[in-house]
This record gives C-alpha cells, sequence and structure tokens, in this order.
C-alpha cells in the first residue's frame, strides 16, 4: 500500500508541480489550494506526510502546524513546510509550530523527490 | 541663654523708668512732706505754748506757788504732741517740770523754725530719746499785764522777762506721722508703677502681636505657603501697620512671581511634551515607513518567488524526465512562459509604480475622447471576456473630452474591466457606463467632472476590505483565480486617477457584484474661464512634461 502525501498551495502551477513530482514518485496524492481544506483532508485522511506552504487563505499554514501537532491522531503526520517566505525568522516561527521539515521556494523538485524517500521508504 | 521678646524689653525699660521716676517723686514728696509736717508741728507746738504762756503768765507771776506752777504746766503737757515741760524763772532756776526724761541734754543748739523768732533746740535724754524743744520767754510785757502790776510785784521791776518755759516734743511721734507717710507714699507709688508696667505689658502685647504674626507669616512663606497674609495690625496707623502691610505686598508679589514662574514652567513642560511627542510622531512615522519599506521588499521578493518557483520547478521536471507525454510536455513549457510573462509584468508594474509615486513618471497629458479610450480597452479584452462567456456591455452616449494621457487612462479602465472579467464566474455580466457628475466622489469636492463606473455581477468585496484593495499587494482572502495578476493593478489605477485630480472608489454587494467607480474633473464650460483655464492646464502639463522627460 504506497504512502499517502497531503500537499497544499494556493499558487494553482506550484500546487500542480507538486503533486506531479510526488505522485510521478508512486506516492497516493491529496492536495490542497486553502488551509481549512488543508487541514480537514489531513484529520480525515491521516496522510503520512504534508508539503504545506505557509501564506494561504482561509488558514495560515503555521495554525495548521500548531493545531495538527496538537492533535493526538494527527501528531504523527511528517510536515514539510515549503514556502517563499524564506526568512531566518519565518523558518523559527515553522518548527516552533511544530514543522519537521523547512524547504525554502524556489524549490528543486529533484531535492524532494530524495528526501520523500528517506522519510516514506 | 533665652533670647528677651521684645515685650518684656519693653516692659523691662519701662519698668526701669517707672521705677527710676517714681523713686524719685516719691523721695521729693517725701522730703517735701516730711518739711510740711515739721512745719505743721512746729507750728502747732508754738501757738499752743504761746497760747498758754498768754492764758498763763500773770498767773504764773503772780502766784510763785509751785503748786499751781506744776498745775499750770501740767495742764499745757496733755496737749497734743508736747511730750514735756519745764518752766524756768529768770536765774534759770526750775520752778516746774513735767515728764522730764532723765539725762536730758543738748544735742544740737539751734534748729530752723518756721518762726525765726522762737528758739528751737534738739535735746536728747540718757535711754537716747530725741526731742524738738522750743524755749519761749515768759515776761509781762508780752502778756498784756499792766506794766504797774509787774513792778507792783516787784519781781520784774527791772527786768521784764520772769523766766522761760521749755516745751519738748517727741521726735518719735513725729517720725512715726511722717513714716506712716512715707509708707503710704511708697505703697502709692509702687501701685502706680505696677498699674503703669500692666498696662505697658497690653500695649507692647498689642504692639508686638503683629511682629509675632509676621514671623510665623513669614515661617509659612519659607516654607513655600505664599498665600500666608498677616490680619492683625491691617489697619493700625503706625510703623507697625506700615510693615505689615509692606509684609503683606511682599508675600502677594511673591506669590504673584511664583505663580508667573509656574505658569512659565508648566508653559515650558507642555512645550517640551509637545516637541518630544511631535519628535515621537515623526519616529514613529520614520519607523512606520522603515516598515512599510520592508514589508514592501518582502511582498515583491515573495511576489517574484511565486513565479520563479513554478519556473524553477517545471524546468527541472522538464529536464530530469525524459519519456513525458508531449501533451504535458507542451502544458509545462506553456506554464514557464506563463509564469515568465507574470515576472516581467510585475517588474514593470512595479517599476511604473514607483515612477508615478516619485514624481518622474512621463505623463503625455493631452484632449482626448474618453469613449474612444474606453472603447479601445474594451476592445483589447473583449476575446478573455468572450473565453468565459462573460457579457461586456458598453454604455457610452456621447463622446466626452477629457484633459488626461490617454495611455494611462486606458490601463485603468483595463485593469478595472480585467478585475472584473477575472473574478467574474463563466457567463457573468459586466457594464461599463459614463455620466457627468458635479462632486468627485466619497470626498464630494464640488465641480464639473465625468464618473467612469465599471458593475460585474462578481463575488462582491467585503466592506473591510474596500479600501484595502487598492493597496498594493493586497490579496484579501480570494485568490488570483488564474494566477496572472501582478498585486499591484488597483494601486497603479488609484495613483493614475489621484494624479488627474480624480478619485476612485467602489460599492459591493457581497455575493450580488462590485462597481468600481473612477471621476476625471473636467474644464469649466464657458468662453473666457475655460481659455484661461486651458492655458492654466496647459502650461501645468508642459512642466509636468518637462520634469518627466
Amino acid at each position: 500500500m504506497p504512502k499517502t502525501v497531503l500537499v497544499c498551495d494556493d499558487e494553482p502551477y506550484i500546487l500542480e508541480s507538486v503533486g506531479y513530482v510526488v505522485r510521478e514518485e508512486g506516492y497516493n496524492v491529496l492536495m490542497a489550494d486553502n488551509g481549512e481544506d488543508a487541514l480537514r483532508l489531513a484529520q480525515s485522511e491521516s496522510p503520512d506526510a504534508m508539503i504545506l506552504d505557509i501564506s494561504m487563505p482561509t488558514k495560515d499554514g503555521t495554525l495548521i502546524c500548531r493545531e495538527l501537532k496538537a492533535g493526538p491522531s494527527t501528531r504523527g503526520i511528517y510536515i514539510i513546510v515549503l514556502t517563499a517566505k524564506g526568512q531566518e525568522r519565518d523558518m523559527q516561527e515553522s518548527f516552533r509550530a511544530g514543522a519537521d521539515e523547512f524547504i525554502t521556494k524556489p524549490f528543486s523538485p529533484r531535492h524532494l523527490r530524495r528526501r520523500l524517500h528517506e522519510l516514506l521508504d | 541663654m533665652r533670647r528677651l521678646g521684645i515685650t518684656a524689653k519693653l516692659v523691662l525699660h519701662s519698668a526701669l523708668i517707672l521705677t527710676a521716676l517714681g523713686a524719685a517723686v516719691t523721695l521729693y514728696s517725701v522730703s517735701q512732706l516730711r518739711g510740711l509736717l515739721y512745719r505743721e508741728l512746729v507750728q502747732r507746738v508754738e501757738a499752743q505754748t504761746l497760747n498758754w504762756i498768754e492764758a498763763n503768765t500773770a498767773q504764773i507771776i503772780l502766784s510763785g506757788d509751785p503748786y499751781t506752777l506744776e498745775r499750770l504746766v501740767g495742764e499745757l503737757k496733755t496737749r497734743e504732741g508736747i511730750a514735756y515741760v519745764i518752766l524756768l524763772d529768770a536765774r534759770h532756776r526750775q520752778k516746774a517740770a513735767v515728764a522730764v526724761r532723765p539725762g536730758l541734754t543738748e544735742l544740737k543748739a539751734s534748729i530752723p523754725g518756721p518762726r525765726n523768732f522762737m528758739d528751737w533746740r534738739e535735746m536728747e535724754d540718757a535711754a537716747g530719746r530725741r526731742y524738738f524743744e522750743l524755749t519761749a520767754a515768759i515776761s509781762a510785757a508780752g502778756t498784756g499785764m499792766s506794766p504797774d502790776l509787774g513792778t507792783l510785784f516787784g519781781a520784774a521791776a527791772n527786768n521784764p522777762t520772769w523766766g522761760e518755759l521749755r516745751v519738748g516734743v517727741d521726735r518719735r511721734e513725729f517720725d512715726r506721722g511722717v513714716n506712716a507717710l512715707v509708707r503710704k507714699n511708697i505703697w502709692l507709688a509702687a501701685a502706680r508703677i505696677s498699674t503703669a508696667i500692666a498696662l505697658r505689658f497690653a500695649m507692647a502685647k498689642r504692639m508686638v502681636a503683629p511682629i509675632t504674626l509676621m514671623g510665623r507669616a513669614a515661617n509659612q512663606i519659607a516654607i513655600g505657603n505664599l498665600s500666608e497674609r498677616v490680619d492683625r495690625g491691617k489697619h493700625l496707623r503706625d510703623e507697625i501697620g506700615d510693615l505689615v502691610r509692606n509684609f503683606n505686598s511682599m508675600a502677594l508679589r511673591l506669590e504673584e512671581n511664583r505663580d508667573e514662574m509656574n505658569l512659565l514652567q508648566s508653559r515650558l513642560e507642555e512645550k517640551v511634551l509637545e516637541r518630544t511627542y511631535e519628535l515621537e510622531q515623526a519616529n514613529q512615522k520614520l519607523k512606520y515607513l522603515d516598515q512599510l519599506k520592508s514589508d514592501f521588499i518582502s511582498r515583491v521578493s515573495h511576489e517574484l518567488r511565486t513565479p520563479l518557483t513554478s519556473i524553477k520547478a517545471y524546468a527541472e521536471i522538464l529536464l530530469d524526465s525524459s519519456d513525458l507525454e508531449p501533451g504535458t510536455e507542451k502544458r509545462f513549457l506553456d506554464i514557464i512562459d506563463k509564469e515568465a510573462n507574470r515576472m516581467s509584468r510585475l517588474i514593470a508594474d512595479l517599476l511604473n509604480l514607483e515612477k508615478i509615486e516619485s514624481g518622474t513618471m512621463s505623463w503625455a497629458m493631452t484632449h482626448c475622447d474618453l469613449r474612444q479610450i474606453i472603447r479601445r480597452a474594451a476592445a483589447v479584452l473583449t476575446p478573455s471576456a468572450a473565453d468565459k462567456d462573460i457579457a461586456l456591455k458598453l454604455h457610452i452616449p456621447e463622446a466626452q473630452s477629457v484633459w488626461a494621457d490617454p495611455d494611462r487612462i486606458q490601463e485603468v479602465i483595463t485593469n478595472l474591466i480585467g478585475n472584473g472579467i477575472k473574478f467574474c464566474s463563466h457567463g457573468g455580466y459586466i457594464e461599463v457606463r459614463m455620466r457627468r457628475v458635479s462632486v468627485s466622489g466619497p470626498n464630494r469636492l464640488p465641480g464639473r467632472y465625468v464618473r467612469i463606473e465599471v458593475i460585474d455581477d462578481g463575488p462582491g468585496i467585503r466592506i473591510e476590505e474596500r479600501d484595502r484593495v487598492f493597496e498594493k499587494f493586497y490579496q484579501g482572502t480570494r485568490t488570483d483565480p488564474d494566477g496572472s495578476g501582478s498585486g499591484l493593478g488597483l494601486a497603479i489605477s488609484r495613483e493614475i486617477v489621484l494624479h488627474h485630480g480624480g478619485e476612485i472608489w467602489l460599492n459591493s454587494i457581497l455575493g450580488r457584484g462590485s462597481s468600481f467607480y473612477f471621476t476625471l474633473p473636467l474644464p469649466p464650460p464657458a468662453g473666457a474661464l475655460r481659455l484661461r483655464s486651458h492655458a492654466a492646464r496647459e502650461e501645468t502639463s508642459d512642466a509636468q512634461n518637462r520634469v518627466g522627460l
């Protein structure tokens, strides 16, 4: 049974590209283009990992991190923050909220593929 | 040592002076009284003695009987003040005596009496008692007795003087009276002096009271109680009254000075506070501007990163995948192309906005027809409206000449219609209207304006977002549906409209649609005014063109 990865981004092209990469590596892909959908999907589908943008409409990525890490059933989801907010304090804020990994945009699909395999296989 | 108070000093001085004066007066009056008493005594004794001699001479001379003489002398002794009586004959033989003390001797031969013709001596007996002694001659001549009768008795035939009478007056009696008088006088003097001192004390206290009060008031003033005044003695018409009045006016002036100083100080403090506040405000503003700038930079970098992320991601995917379907490959290349265009648009918009805001934009102001501008913008956007099956309608009844930069105004209209197309759902509706109005917009500046309205039946905009949508990069709660916007369109439109002297705003009902409005000022309608106004505008625009170039 392939592992499931939830991808959340409000930019459609970025969402599509990340989804494409994940699917190509043989994982199940769930996609959300706003924060509320992302949180709902994470809670109902219990994905193995999550690739999360920070600035999104309806719900901020940091808040999603915090809520997922606070829930007993969602605490185990590995959260990779993928954001254009690349400053030091953005990174620290994400880690404080419970993120497991931090990747800045523009990102390298090659690097993402490698990280997914290391984590999920 | 304790200082003496003014009251004590005044009273002490008065007491000294009064006592000295009283003593002098008493001494003087005592000596006067003494003389007076003495004189009275002398006169009384002399008168009694003379009376007695006159009454009894005949009998003395005629009788010579010792028993009779003793009786007569004893009778004289009973008179007031007389201590002893001695009767001597011409040959100084004692004929009779009464109450004579032993050892009576002469102390002083002669003491002055009030009458020169009578002889007074001072005597002392063996016990040390002192007496004044009057010696009076007894003669027939002085009695009114006929000389013949004297002759008759032979005794005084050759010598008219029969003998002499000595009458002693006890000096102690005299002294007692004098002493009593002196005592009475001293008591009187003491009473006078103490009454005077008591009065003096009361007066001094009355005089000193305002000074004491002034001392207290001065203390109060020293500790800062400048409203302290002295009430007592305010109406006194003397030096103390002057002092009190001067003191009070000094206190008043001090108080006024202090109030003035306080006022100046509080004004100064106010000024300092004001300046501090202004500085703080300026500092806050600078901080705010600085914050705005860094926000803007991080916004811009974020906005640039988004298309760059897509370009990078798809380029790498294309590079790494050798077996992509031709359709997918084409789609990814399209995305790369679109996102590259989006980046260049963003950069161009940023530069334009920067030019407008910094005043270095070159404006090609001219008389142009607004209807044509709107038509051109609509023509450009008609294909994309048609793609979403959106009905784009223009309601522009006539040509409208405006003084504007036609390309920039077209950009505003394109932005507004483009936003409508972007946010309207499939099969939506967009309408552009134009009408002349007499106020500028929400600021309600009166004048002649033309108002352009772009109305859509899209999702609408929340009330709280109506002003923020004109901010740079404001995204709000809605995502740009096709991701093509730079986030700067409305910000640029607002700058362009403001530059033309108009206003831009919007109305919206959530779920029903939005209406964007902007106004442009129109020249005044009539002859001379219009010409002048045009000339002025041309001048302005020339100047602006020169600056722009």
